[in-house]
């Protein structure tokens, strides 16, 4: 693996004069919806030393999302995670985390399986959904989802709002760092592995598996639409997002990474305007990007040191 | 674990109402969207146990075969991925949706967490009856196609993958890994956290009486049971941490079975996993 080649790596995406007025208008539109957040204790999944809540909100154009909730037992504050789902799985319960002293929130964007009453456009499909425009894309409402799940897990009165991370892989790693950026006034720390969905429409021509896959198959047979496509990515891709990023914040890859290509990945963190950041590159790694080796406990301790769960 | 003719009659009964299901034909449709240059891609719709229409990708290597074949059994999760493009180019890939899983959950559409624990406490009820059916009705339609070249066909996948093999023994080779959710299980609650397994520690904990029941249904779905009937090489890909309940696997069969202790470096695991698949499908 040249790693010099994969880090000399220039981005295509370009970052459109409105990028910012886009996303205000977006942010905006998200926030004229009422939360309504709703926390349903489940016993079932609830043990001594956890409590399990089943959680509902609004989000943009009024679309009701699902996530999970697990916080310690006890009164807190507890400092607070939001973990962001990967591209084809379901988010899961958090309750080792809640295990570990976070008061944690796994969210669950439209078009997961318990979001998904309006918004299904499935696995193949979430990632071609409206591609063509950018006004009713759906990474729209979806990087509305994340976004607002952070608010929600900030709103819980147990929850220490200086002492709030996020953290996920692959589309969880993007979604790490979109949040960590529509609100880098209130992450405190955040962890990004293999990020998806950077320097999406490069990426598309690295590799042959999905989901970027869907964009090589959308326009084997739909070759002219290429610059629509291009024209919709640069509003939405990460690459743009990150300079805003202010938090302590970690990255992994894999450089031998097939889903998500590292040479993307060294691109947005170059991009990344926290000063406090590092990555780690992963040899012999593709799309778990080292969290069998060694990186699961490199998280723990960068989480623990940042936030300090047992204090 | 139960291996005795409960175990016997218990599957038997599976597989011969599985005969006895009135199957329509499959219903095979071109999907160029899902076609590479050098494979084309299919969704095809089978008929499986009561009558189940399960979904599944097919993807057929351009050129004259018959080819060898990949029956990719489904793991846990929601969706199931058009196969991997380096297998789409060299191999007859079924990717398969079992029931409850998107693009086969209707009229079941299965919950996550609670897939593992549905009828748990009733072996003639708990669904995943059903799914080894479907990986049947699966292997089944893949031993009927033309193109394929059934002296070449493995499985892939998890406990599903193994169990199957031991359910169709013209399968010649079979690729484990991921994470075993029936292998050992009971004993190995006490030691889990994590979902999915954690879905029998939440059931339990509700349902303390149940206990005899979930390990009587759960040694049914053991892949160890199965091992006797499995005629297919295998490698047992696992990591240090699994050896001592994976390894039996690989053991059971044999000169037949290997284990493979993963690095916990994804690159070089799924390299030498395809290695050894390739190896297999060439040397059957």
């Amino acid at each position: 693996m040249n790693v010099s080649k994969l880090q000399s790596f220039q981005s295509s995406v370009r970052r459109p004069p409105d990028f910012d007025r886009f996303w205000d208008q977006t942010i905006a539109a998200t926030d004229a919806v009422p939360v309504n957040a709703s926390f349903e204790h489940v016993p079932m999944r609830s043990t001594g030393e956890v409590d399990v809540f089943e959680v509902h909100y609004d989000s943009y154009e009024g679309l009701r999302i699902a996530a999970w909730y697990c916080a310690p037992k006890g009164k807190g504050p507890f400092p607070g995670m939001l973990v962001v789902p990967g591209y084809v799985s379901e988010p899961m319960i958090p309750k080792s985390l809640a295990a570990q002293g976070y008061a944690a929130l796994s969210a669950a964007p439209r078009g997961k399986l318990r979001s998904n009453s309006v918004f299904n456009p499935g696995y193949p499909g979430l990632l071609m959904h409206n591609i063509t425009d950018r006004d009713t894309y759906g990474y729209r409402g979806f990087y509305m989802d994340a976004m607002r799940a952070f608010d929600v897990l900030q709103a819980r009165p147990e929850v220490d709002r200086s002492r709030i991370g996020v953290q996920g892989s692959s589309q969880g790693g993007a979604l790490t760092l979109l949040v960590s950026a529509l609100r880098a006034d209130r992450v405190n720390a955040a962890s990004a592995g293999a990020p998806y969905l950077c320097s999406t429409m490069d990426a598309a021509t690295m590799t042959h598996s999905y989901p970027y896959q869907e964009i090589n198959d959308y326009l084997r047979l739909h070759p002219a639409d290429q610059p629509k496509l291009k024209a919709t990515w640069d509003y939405y891709d990460i690459h743009n997002f990150v300079p805003r990023i202010r938090c302590p914040i970690i990255v992994n890859i894999g450089l031998n990474d097939d889903v998500c290509p590292p040479a993307t990945g060294f691109a947005v963190f170059r991009e990344i305007g926290s000063k406090d950041k590092k990555l780690y590159p992963y040899e012999d790694c593709a799309h778990d990007a080292g969290t069998g080796a060694g990186h699961a406990g490199v998280v723990r301790e960068f989480m623990a040191a940042k936030l300090e769960p047992g204090k | 674990m139960t291996q005795g003719s409960d175990f016997a009659s218990y599957w038997q009964t599976v597989d011969r109402d599985l005969a006895g299901t009135r199957r329509s034909a499959a219903v095979v449709e071109e999907t160029p969207l899902r076609s590479t240059e050098n494979s084309t891609g299919y969704g095809v719709t089978i008929t499986s146990l009561g009558g189940y229409r399960v979904f599944a990708w097919y993807s057929v290597p351009h050129g004259d075969g018959p080819f060898p074949a990949v029956f990719q059994a489904p793991g846990y999760g929601s969706v199931v991925h058009v196969p991997p493009y380096e297998r789409r180019q060299k191999y007859v890939v079924l990717a398969l949706c079992h029931r409850g899983q998107r693009r086969s959950d209707s009229p079941y559409a299965a919950r996550y967490p609670g897939l593992l624990t549905d009828g748990v406490d009733d072996p003639e009820k708990y669904v995943w009856r059903g799914i080894v059916a479907d990986c049947l009705a699966a292997v089944d339609f893949l031993m009927s196609r033309k193109e394929v070249d059934r002296k070449r066909v493995a499985a892939a996948g998890n406990d599903l993958a193994f169990i199957t093999a031991g359910l169709r023994p013209q399968i010649g080779s079979v690729l484990v890994s991921g994470e075993l959710l029936f292998r050992d299980t009971v004993n190995r609650l006490a030691r889990v956290h994590d979902y999915p397994l954690e879905e029998f520690n939440d059931y339990l904990r509700t349902y303390p009486d149940r206990q005899a029941a979930v390990g009587g249904t759960l040694g049914l779905y053991d892949p160890l049971g199965f091992a006797g009937r499995v005629r297919a090489r295998a490698l047992v890909s696992c990591g240090a941490g699994g050896k001592s309940y994976a390894g039996p696997l690989a053991g059971a069969l044999g000169r037949n079975g290997q284990v493979r202790v993963t690095t916990g470096r994804g690159f070089t695991d799924q390299t030498a996993e395809e290695r050894w698949l390739d190896g297999a499908l060439a040397g059957a």
